[in-house]
């Protein structure tokens, strides 16, 4: 038993701490890389996101004994933060919700070969050209750790609303993903074509 | 439902992790059903499944994870020596005479500082905020911030402090000076044109070398502050606000400040 004052049992206390620090140790090893690449859909600036993934293990170290179902500690940290992500930037307008039903759209084409041309962090760093609104919704979706439902709940939202958000995301990525493909394309010149000059050259 | 509204729904379709859920199960029987929605679908998931696997391969900062244990680590030595140390003699015979001979081992090097990789600006910053929420009494009162900066200066604290333009601008309250791991930082309350509130931290950056905090201004909550932090040469800021003066307006005011 772990007592303070008269009680004092140094060697308990310390296994204890030890046994907490390895506790939390394990969940920064297991959340902090897609907390981090979630952070950064968000702040779009690797400082910040460095920052607010620091912030919120912090506030799992300190706050996170309130959480009693630890299966929720995956939707606890996200949702955080989240939270903490929309408090250093309050603003005054809400976001429209729109419903899924009233985005209907055709997707721009990009076949997966394309992608994987590409490096993550080139992916990564077209997803951050997306607009903020359906910057979360859209790497929540790719990151693939959690449900619609969880999701919704930490984003605070209704489902229907990520779904929309979803949609638009995706279209706006695919639309950068096929415009840097034909900017990367237009650079290649082929050698028997001749050279034009222009100007004084 | 129709083949339409099926390949909206399935749009936001991901085969492994959605498999199950039942928003999905009447589209997904649809596309089972047509051939052409079928096809699309499978391509749909594909690019998904590669634009999914390159964002899981981004990379991620490698001192992140030292940086969260080091910042939780000195956290809770601080609120450890806080808050239970005193409870037993023993130990507290024992933090004396380890402060007496970290005391005899520092006034014997000299005035050196802590070593700097090992400053956690998290730690900084949440100590910053318990400042603020404890009732303290200033060393000085003046409205000129430049009465401030020169007293700072008097007194060998925060030389050469550029205070950030809408700060200048502003009616000063106070000023304090804190200890913090050997160091100074020195505290400005302000009242801005608009008569909200905001307090500015300024400590020498030479604690942080090693550290991120870059020029451009960070945004950031401590201990529910809202929170902004930049470095310049010479030192590092870090201005706080309540609930009333939001990220976007401390961004602003360290921004115009360079």
């Amino acid at each position: 038993m772990i007592t303070c004052g008269k009680g004092w049992n140094k060697p308990v206390f310390q296994a204890l701490l030890t046994e907490m620090d390895t506790e939390f140790e394990g969940v920064v090893d297991r959340f902090y890389r897609p907390l981090y690449r979630f952070a950064l859909s968000l702040t779009r600036t690797e400082s910040e996101a460095f920052d607010l993934t620091q912030q919120t293990f912090y506030l799992w170290a300190t706050r996170g004994h309130q959480l009693r179902d630890a299966s929720k500690l995956k939707s606890w940290l996200f949702t955080t933060l989240h939270r903490e992500f929309l408090g250093s930037r309050r603003r005054g307008v809400r976001f429209p919700h729109h419903e899924v039903s009233a985005v209907e759209h055709q997707l721009p084409v990009v076949a997966p070969t394309v992608v994987n041309d590409l490096d993550g962090a080139t992916v990564m760093e077209t997803l951050l050209q997306v607009e903020e609104l359906y910057r979360a919704p859209l790497m929540l979706f790719y990151l693939q750790d959690h449900s619609y439902k969880e999701i919704a709940e930490m984003l605070e939202v209704p489902i229907g609303t990520v779904m929309s958000r979803l949609a638009r995301g995706k279209d706006q990525l695919r639309a950068l993903l096929a415009d840097r493909t034909r900017r990367e394309t237009d650079k290649i010149v082929p050698l028997n074509q001749p050279r034009i000059v222009t100007g004084n050259g | 439902m129709d083949k339409h509204e099926a390949r909206i729904i399935l749009q936001s379709y991901r085969p492994g992790r959605d498999a199950d859920d039942p928003a999905f199960a009447e589209a997904l029987a649809v596309a089972r059903q047509d051939p052409e929605l079928g096809a699309w679908l499978e391509r749909e998931c594909e690019l998904d499944a590669a634009i999914s696997e390159r964002l899981r391969q981004s990379p991620v900062p490698d001192d992140l994870c030292q940086a969260i244990l080091a910042g939780h680590r000195s956290q809770r030595r601080a609120s450890h020596s806080a808050s239970t140390w005193w409870r037993s003699p023993a130990l507290a015979w024992a933090a004396a005479m380890v402060l007496l001979l970290a005391a005899g081992i520092y006034f014997r090097d000299g005035s050196k500082a802590r070593p700097v990789e090992q400053m956690s600006i998290l730690a900084y910053r949440m100590a910053m905020a318990t400042n603020l929420n404890t009732p303290f009494v200033f060393d000085v009162r003046n409205d000129e911030p430049e009465q401030l900066r020169e007293w700072l200066a008097k007194n060998g604290i925060c030389k050469n402090l550029e205070l950030p333009e809408i700060l200048r601008n502003s009616t000063a309250i106070g000023c304090k000076v804190f200890e913090y791991e050997h160091l100074k930082p020195a505290l400005i309350c302000f009242t801005l044109p608009d008569e909200k509130v905001v307090h500015l931290f300024v400590v020498e950056a030479r604690a942080f070398e090693g550290s991120r905090v870059g020029p451009d201004p960070s945004l950031c909550r401590s201990d529910r502050w809202n929170a902004c932090f930049w470095r310049n040469e010479e030192q590092v800021f870090l201005l706080l606000s309540g609930p009333d003066v939001d990220g976007g307006q401390l961004a602003s005011i360290a921004g115009l400040g360079k």
